[in-house]
């Protein structure tokens, strides 16, 4: 079977943020996530041909907009510690190189066509998927559950102890869709748009080249799993059920395809 | 910048340029009318350097305006070495197309005021410079990136690279497995 992925903003600027200064100067600074990042993207170089890797208007147009928008930030911080003229002179270097490797990065990926008024369908649809999905996320009492399960699952002696490890696990398994209950953390439009972008560009794909698995590859939490002892996927599985698409870590994708 | 007015100094630089491409000879004034134009930046870039209240557009000023020099430089040099370097029409064709872009920035930062400049026009700037840089390197009229960090310190630029990537980190990311 086919594989497409979609890259989200996140695992671009994950790649991006890197410096390394291998002739001029002997050290070498990245992004925490660049190491997963780069596991997808060398994949998607290995199998050029089979343009594995894919983004959007959208996604490019965020990714600048976010750069942007984390360059400006750093230059007011930055200031504060080491003064105006040093801060232009750092900073805009570093927008240079970021923004060179961006670029170059992106000479890898196909970038679609995406047909707004089949994403705005699909967009109504992942809006109500969140709405119910948060509704089940305030229905749902973990500490309940815990206390249900320890009552029947353990000893009287023991039914202290199995609620606080009934609890963790409930906490992590429920912990994505909590999340949606956080104004910070729950989906945003941009989300919601790029999660339509991969809903359309699937049914696309099974149109044009017949059966395939279309990834989301982010690292935003509420999308991917979270890699708890008990993974928390509820809203993973749920966008896979609706939408066929695999939302995931950029180096479990990587290891799948690989 | 000179005793002509700019637009005539953008138009006969323009001009010298695409009789260069046609005829394949360079005019040496076109060394000259292009450091001018360099210098212009220069002196936009030390101004913004030091002057203007707000400065997350006072730096996309900086930031346009150093980019700016730099592929002026570039440019320079290549139509100084067009000649031996067999260069000659291939530099003009390639400043044909990446001046026009130097010359919307430089229209932008000689009207722009220091308090006039709002957060939408920066965004608008760091675009515009960074479409600029791309097509500039398409054409090799960038500098290579080991001469832009050279410029730096190795302190200076590693403490700056890991403020960045912190903020980028602290702004868009949460540490996996942290909810």
């Amino acid at each position: 079977m086919k594989n497409k992925v979609l890259l989200d903003t996140n695992i671009l600027i994950a790649a991006s943020v890197y410096f390394a200064g291998s002739e001029v100067y002997d050290y070498r600074i990245q992004h925490d996530f660049f190491d997963k990042a780069m596991q997808l993207i060398g994949l998607v170089k290995k199998y050029l041909a089979k343009r594995i890797g894919i983004i959007t208007a959208t996604i490019e147009n965020e990714v600048h907009l976010v750069f942007n928008k984390a360059i400006l930030d750093t230059v007011k911080k930055y200031t504060k510690t080491v003064g105006r003229s040093d801060a232009f002179e750092i900073m805009s270097t570093i927008a240079d190189s970021c923004e060179s490797r961006l670029n170059e990065l992106m000479l890898f990926l196909l970038r679609e066509p995406i047909d707004p008024l089949q994403k705005s369908v699909w967009f109504v649809a992942i809006t109500e998927m969140f709405e119910k999905l948060k509704e089940r996320a305030e229905e749902i009492d973990p500490q309940d559950i815990a206390y249900r399960r320890a009552g029947t699952q353990s000893s009287k002696r023991l039914v202290r102890t199995a609620y606080e490890v009934f609890l963790e696990q409930e906490n992590q398994r429920f912990a994505q869709l909590k999340r949606l209950l956080d104004s910070r953390k729950e989906p945003d439009k941009i989300d919601k748009e790029i999660l339509a972008e991969a809903a359309y560009l699937n049914c696309f794909y099974k149109q044009t080249e017949g059966e395939i698995t279309m990834f989301l590859a982010t690292t935003d939490l509420t999308l991917s799993p979270i890699p708890y002892t008990i993974e928390s996927r509820i809203v993973t599985d749920e966008i896979q059920k609706r939408l066929s698409v695999v939302c995931d870590w950029p180096d479990r994708i990587a290891k799948k395809l690989g | 910048m000179s005793k002509r007015t700019p637009s005539e100094l953008t138009e006969k630089l323009l001009m010298n340029m695409v009789k260069a491409e046609e005829t394949g000879q360079i005019d040496p004034s076109i060394c000259k009318e292009l450091s001018i134009f360099h210098s212009h930046f220069e002196k936009l870039k030390d101004f913004w350097l030091k002057e203007g209240r707000d400065l997350k557009s006072s730096f996309a000023l900086f930031h346009a305006s150093k980019n700016c020099c730099n592929i002026l430089g570039i440019m320079i040099k290549r139509f100084k070495n067009a000649h031996e370097e067999n260069q000659n029409p291939a530099v003009a064709i390639d400043a044909i197309s990446v001046l026009p872009s130097i010359f919307e920035l430089k229209d932008i930062l000689d009207n722009l005021k220091p308090d006039e400049v709002d957060r939408s026009i920066s965004y608008n700037i760091l675009d515009r410079v960074r479409d600029l840089r791309i097509h500039a390197r398409r054409l090799q009229m960038l500098p290579s990136e080991e001469e832009e960090v050279k410029k730096i310190s190795l302190k200076k630029s590693k403490n700056g690279f890991e403020a960045f990537s912190k903020n980028v980190l602290g702004m868009y990311f949460e540490e996996q497995g942290s909810s």
